[in-house]
């Protein structure tokens, strides 16, 4: 998932990310989501999603963590 | 020099999205530091969302203010609102330990908060909550 245009992450943003990880893991899937600003790579990281999604730099990253 | 404003709201998200919009202009016009604007910014939406979905239940009349005070080096608001007895403070920390894939997936704003906030007061006057979060740095 591209965070590209994401300008602003809260809580509300967290709970539909762990519907969505929940729901991918069910299919025995990833959540990968790569690019985030830096205010929001912290809420990621203070919420603790960063456990349960991987959170890396760029699209090329993203695809190297299915392989 | 200071920034002080206020903006009144109805407990909605697209009043919410009205603050945000607002919310970054007086930022822009005050100078106060991008980071400490972002953290401000994350903890009134988390109080505000914590309103709207908990707040008003038994409230005819729902109201709620902010009021912000902008400067170099620090960023406050104080959220005031008619709703229901609330200080978050008393919440506990939610463990960042806990299995997010399969336990209860609520308290993210309450640790939002306190994590990107130096400081917080709550008081209740009269019928009115008035939450004061504080961004140093």
């Amino acid at each position: 998932m591209s965070f590209t245009d994401v300008t602003f992450l809260a809580s509300i943003g967290i709970r539909l990310l762990v519907k969505a990880a929940r729901a991918i893991a069910k299919k025995n899937g990833r959540l990968v989501v790569f690019n985030p600003s830096e205010d929001a790579r912290k809420v990621l990281r203070s919420t603790g999603i960063d456990s349960i999604i991987a959170v890396v730099a760029d699209e090329k990253a993203a695809i190297a963590e299915f392989r | 020099m200071s920034l002080k404003k206020s903006i009144g709201l109805l407990p909605t998200a697209s009043d919410v999205t009205r603050f945000n919009t607002w919310f970054d202009l007086e930022c822009t016009a005050s100078g106060v530091e991008r980071r400490l604007a972002a953290n401000l910014k994350l903890c009134v939406n988390e109080v505000l969302a914590n309103l709207i979905s908990y707040g008003f239940s038994d409230t005819p009349a729902p109201m709620a203010a902010v009021e912000i005070d902008l400067r170099p080096g620090r960023a406050s608001a104080k959220v005031i609102d008619n709703g229901v007895y609330f200080d978050l403070r008393d919440w506990p920390p939610v463990s960042k330990d806990r299995d997010l894939l399969t336990g209860p997936p609520g308290g993210f704003g309450i640790a939002l908060i306190k994590e990107h906030a130096t400081a917080m007061s709550y008081k209740r006057i009269g019928d009115l909550n008035e939450f004061e979060i504080v961004c140093e740095g």
